[in-house]
């Protein structure tokens, strides 16, 4: 069965820009994680998106282009994730919706290593990524300083925490766990080991 | 009736008439010789009747593969004898099933329609499910011929294969439903194959299918198939669908009288469609309808769409969790609530009920469940029924703005084209919220159109314009508008559209929730209890007629739910909704999957008594499980071709480590096998007999897989035989081997040589190995 006839407009699937956009970036995604950066050309990219390789370029001009979308995708991804339409959460919300986020990880691995990857090369101010990597952990730090503090407000956690402290090494135990998760994936449950950790936050500074 | 003197009757113009459909799901009839309107209805998995949106409440089956997942043809003309019921009731002469192209890549949209991978299982339960439809007087369609495995530019692309391929593999269940159930009807496909419609196919028509196989029954076209006049008649279709209109009609009797048909050929085609409405009780003396048939939620169809589903379900994973016995239930997840039924498309059917599997378990289990909505699993939006809109109302007005009709809805959607609302120049469609109290709601319409909404003394206008072309999204894919706004009991939200296409519908939900949040609501719950059974699963957005998948991940965050589930729960069950194949990055981390398929309107009973055992989840599968995207066969066309480059190796005959192989599946007991033996004659394996061995503590079904392995060809599914036995017992199991998938097409059919037999649960576990050649 099918729709009217008076609906059979084209032949072809004549998929608009924003969808082939997006489809560039899903695929760029995987074909990085898989096969890293180095090692994805532009030419493998069009193809699986069904674009021709001047189309894709229309799209994105050069590959640092593509992995820009593509991880600003991943951070729009990780935002909608976390916080939804309603603001993102505070106080220990925060680390509660933070322990999800690394059940998330948990089951798409490449990307994981991807991103691992290249956050280390990205620290080199040259490297395409820079200022991606940059502003990536300023915001990560901007919202779980204003977590902690909106805690500390409402009462949540206590009002002598240190909230850069607490803020770098929550950031550190994720990224370490992410690190040796992916060389030993299934001896460290990253899950469950930030768990812990958020655990021994909260019996220390909960109130 | 003597067919020969009724053609004889009917001049060229009033034969040719009879040869297009008179409407969506109808022929004409023709008073003069006796023959009635015939009625077709869609349906593989309900008879849905002539409505395609909102029509007669019908029994809702387990779809396809959870059906073929009994491997038991027993249980398939059951399951056509039931269909046939449901089309008495309607006064529906033909079914538009059963779907018959094969699994080719997992990417494909509409692969819940479809048995399997496998030609011969296809085959076979197809020409059982015929049987059963037919033995009641309802004729079958078998469809869509031929190579109409993907939907991508399913109306123009080319499908290129080779004549090998055809003949072993996709042609293989056609060959074998005619020639073992003898349908009244076929369907033609959309595409073309080899560069030639499936509609104007001589050579796979008349050479093959009516020649070679002697298919006498009717060859009808898929809806708004047909591409040309001469061509198509000439080619073997019989009529084409629906009508009024197309490419037959005066062009046809034109196309005659021109010379370019001979009108032998009309006669043929005619003749054909007369002997199908002598077969259905349409012509000369007129089929009586039962009229005590048991309504679609009579506790004899209840207790046989539990079985057909439960029965089904596939262990595909199990640490001894399963069968539940724990004393308290976590139950996670979206689909546990909105449990889905059936896939999408045209053939969606209208139950009178889905049980969810929240209601099925906790109708068991009371207290001891508690259950916790997952994260989202739609982009788009599902039309509200009952519990979100009450007093739901579609009225159609006409160009002065009188109205024209004005119905009570079950849900606030409707067909603009194709139902009642057929031919209005505005729709309204209007229901009052159901709250207890204020509360921040989405809401919006769904559907091409020029819309006004009237919520909560606000007032809204948008203009969803049908841009970009695509055939199917008209009434698959609609657009959508939203807002979000607070509405209050009593508020009612009325929409009124023009220039609709085909679908019209509201939106209204709660405004959704980040996902983490829900996340931990759900690590919460299964913090608390004993086992935590979380529900995941695919929806008519990837499982639909029209549109294929980009992915085989779970939409939204489902596998992010189910990790941070299993990392905090003691045990963790998965139960997956869904057709066809998902990742499961999370499969190490999770005791139990239960493979649940879109399991009917009995979903939830079904599912429960598969959990505690009430019923043996004894399916194996039907399709091989690849790891990841880039392991399933892309189906996008180049150039409007898509070349089946795999040839034979489909599926399982072509893989190499999977995730789950075809055949595969736990049950809950466990089996051993003993000596074996083969009898073949002509160098053809007739029969192969096993010991097999109920090792486990359950009364329990084994399905016993023989494959052949020849030298130089792929491994092949050559039989297969369903044993109950009970714990502890030991029988001997023949199974018969078919002749058909022991051949090769090389100019011919020639005899296969040599090699090994297999019998296997799955080709991930093989049990016995004999040489094939022993005499």
């Amino acid at each position: 069965m099918s729709v009217p006839p008076r609906y059979r407009a084209k032949s072809r699937v004549d998929v608009s820009g924003e969808e082939s956009r997006a489809k560039a970036v899903a695929v760029a995604t995987e074909l990085f994680a898989l096969t890293g950066f180095k090692g994805t050309s532009v030419a493998a990219v069009a193809a699986r998106t069904g674009l021709s390789q001047s189309g894709l370029l229309h799209h994105f001009p050069s590959k640092a282009a593509l992995l820009t979308a593509v991880l600003e995708e991943r951070d729009r991804q990780d935002g909608d994730f976390l916080a939804g339409s309603a603001g993102p959460p505070l106080g220990w919300a925060a680390f509660d919706a933070l322990a999800a986020l690394v059940a998330r990880n948990s089951t798409r691995p490449h990307l994981v290593g991807l991103f691992v990857r290249l956050a280390a090369e990205a620290t080199e101010p040259a490297h395409p990524a820079h200022t991606w990597v940059r502003e990536h952990y300023s915001g990560l730090q901007r919202w779980l300083g204003d977590a902690v503090r909106s805690g500390q407000e409402r009462g949540e956690i206590a009002a002598d925490a240190p909230v850069g402290s607490i803020v770098r090494t929550t950031i550190a135990v994720i990224d370490g766990l992410q690190q040796q998760w992916l060389l030993q994936p299934d001896e460290v449950s990253m899950t469950a080991e930030f768990e812990a950790f958020a655990g021994t936050l909260r019996a220390r500074w909960a109130r | 009736m003597d067919i020969e003197k009724v053609l004889a009757s009917l001049d060229l113009p009033r034969k040719v008439r009879l040869l297009t459909g008179s409407a969506l799901f109808a022929l004409h009839p023709e008073p003069e010789i006796g023959l009635a309107s015939l009625k077709v209805s869609d349906g593989p998995t309900g008879v849905r009747g002539a409505e395609l949106r909102g029509g007669t409440i019908a029994c809702v089956l387990p779809n396809a593969t959870l059906l073929a997942q009994h491997w038991d043809p027993a249980l398939a003309r059951e399951v056509g004898e039931v269909l046939a019921d449901e089309a008495a009731a309607q006064q529906v002469h033909v079914v538009l099933g059963p779907t018959i192209n094969l699994h080719r890549t997992a990417l494909g949209g509409r692969l819940f329609e479809a048995y399997s991978e496998d030609p011969l299982l296809t085959g076979v339960i197809a020409a059982a499910y015929v049987h059963g439809l037919q033995d009641k007087g309802i004729g079958a369609t078998p469809k869509h011929y031929v190579a109409n495995e993907s939907e991508t530019e399913r109306r123009t692309a080319s499908m290129v294969l080779d004549e090998k391929t055809l003949r072993e593999i996709y042609l293989l269940p056609f060959e074998i439903v005619v020639e073992d159930s003898a349908p009244w009807a076929i369907m033609a496909a959309y595409n073309n194959i080899n560069g030639i419609p499936a509609t104007e196919h001589t050579e796979l028509v008349e050479g093959v299918l009516k020649g070679e196989w002697g298919f006498d029954g009717l060859l009808m076209s898929d809806w708004f198939a047909t591409k040309s006049t001469a061509a198509s008649a000439n080619g073997g279709l019989d009529l084409v669908m629906p009508g009024p209109g197309g490419p037959w009609e005066d062009k046809l009797v034109a196309a005659v009288k021109a010379g370019e048909v001979a009108e032998s050929v009309i006669d043929d085609h005619l003749g054909r469609l007369l002997l199908l409405a002598s077969r259905t009780g349409a012509l000369g003396e007129q089929r009586a309808w039962p009229q005590d048939l048991p309504a679609p939620d009579s506790e004899v169809r209840r207790e046989q769409l539990r079985r057909f589903a439960a029965g089904g379900m596939t262990v595909l994973k199990n640490s001894g969790v399963l069968p539940l016995r724990d004393s308290s239930v976590a139950l996670i997840g979206r689909h546990a609530i909105d449990t889905v039924a059936q896939g999408g498309g045209s053939a969606g059917v209208r139950p009178p009920h889905v049980i969810s599997i929240a209601d099925g378990l906790t109708s068991r289990l009371g207290s001891a469940v508690s259950v916790v909505d997952g994260v989202e699993v739609r982009l788009r939006y599902a039309a509200p029924g009952p519990g979100v809109l009450k007093d739901i109302r579609a009225t159609t007005y006409d160009a002065d703005g009188e109205v024209l009709a004005s119905r009570e809805m079950e849900i606030a959607e409707l067909a603009a084209y194709g139902g009642w609302a057929q031919g209005a120049s505005s729709i309204e469609v209007s229901g009052e919220v159901v709250l207890d109290e204020p509360t921040r709601m989405l809401i919006g319409v769904r559907g091409f159109g020029d819309w006004t909404l009237d919520v909560a003394g606000g007032q809204y206008a948008t203009l969803l314009a049908w841009a970009n072309g695509i055939v199917e999204e008209a009434l698959l894919k609609p657009p959508h508008w939203t807002a979000e706004v607070v509405l209050s009991p009593g508020d009612r939200i009325t929409a009124r559209v023009r220039e609709a296409s085909a679908l019209v519908g509201l939106i209204t939900q709660p405004v959704p929730r980040a996902p983490a949040d829900a996340i931990g609501a759900a690590v919460r719950a299964a913090r608390e209890a004993d086992v935590a059974v979380v529900v995941v699963g695919l929806t008519e957005e990837q499982e639909t007629e029209g549109f294929d998948k980009a992915t085989l991940a779970l939409p939204g965050e489902q596998d992010a739910l189910v990790a941070a589930v299993a990392a905090a729960a003691q045990r963790t069950v998965v139960v997956v909704n869904a057709a066809t194949p998902v990742l499961m990055p999370w499969l190490a981390q999770v005791d139990a999957v239960l493979w649940a398929g879109l399991p009917g309107q009995e979903a939830g009973d079904a599912v429960a008594a598969a959990l505690l055992g009430h019923i043996e989840p004894a399916g194996r599968l039907v399709t091989t499980f690849p790891r990841t995207d880039f392991d399933a066969l892309p189906l996008i066309p180049s150039n409007g071709e898509l070349v089946y480059s795999e040839g034979t190796a489909i599926g399982y005959r072509g893989a190499t480590d999977p995730l789950f192989w075809f055949g595969h599946g736990l049950g809950y007991t466990t089996w051993e096998y003993g000596a074996a033996s083969q009898s073949t004659v002509d160098g053809v394996i007739g029969s192969v007999s096993v010991e097999l061995t109920n090792t486990g503590e359950r009364p329990g079904r084994e399905v016993v897989q023989v494959y052949l392995r020849p030298a130089g060809e792929p491994v092949r599914l050559i039989g297969w035989a369903v044993a109950d036995v009970a714990a502890g017992e030991t029988v001997q199991v023949d199974v018969s081997c078919s002749r058909r998938v022991q051949r090769v097409w090389a100019d011919g059919w020639q005899p296969i040589g040599g090699g090994e037999v297999l019998i296997a649960r799955g080709l991930g576990d093989v049990r016995v190995t004999l040489p094939a050649d022993q005499e």
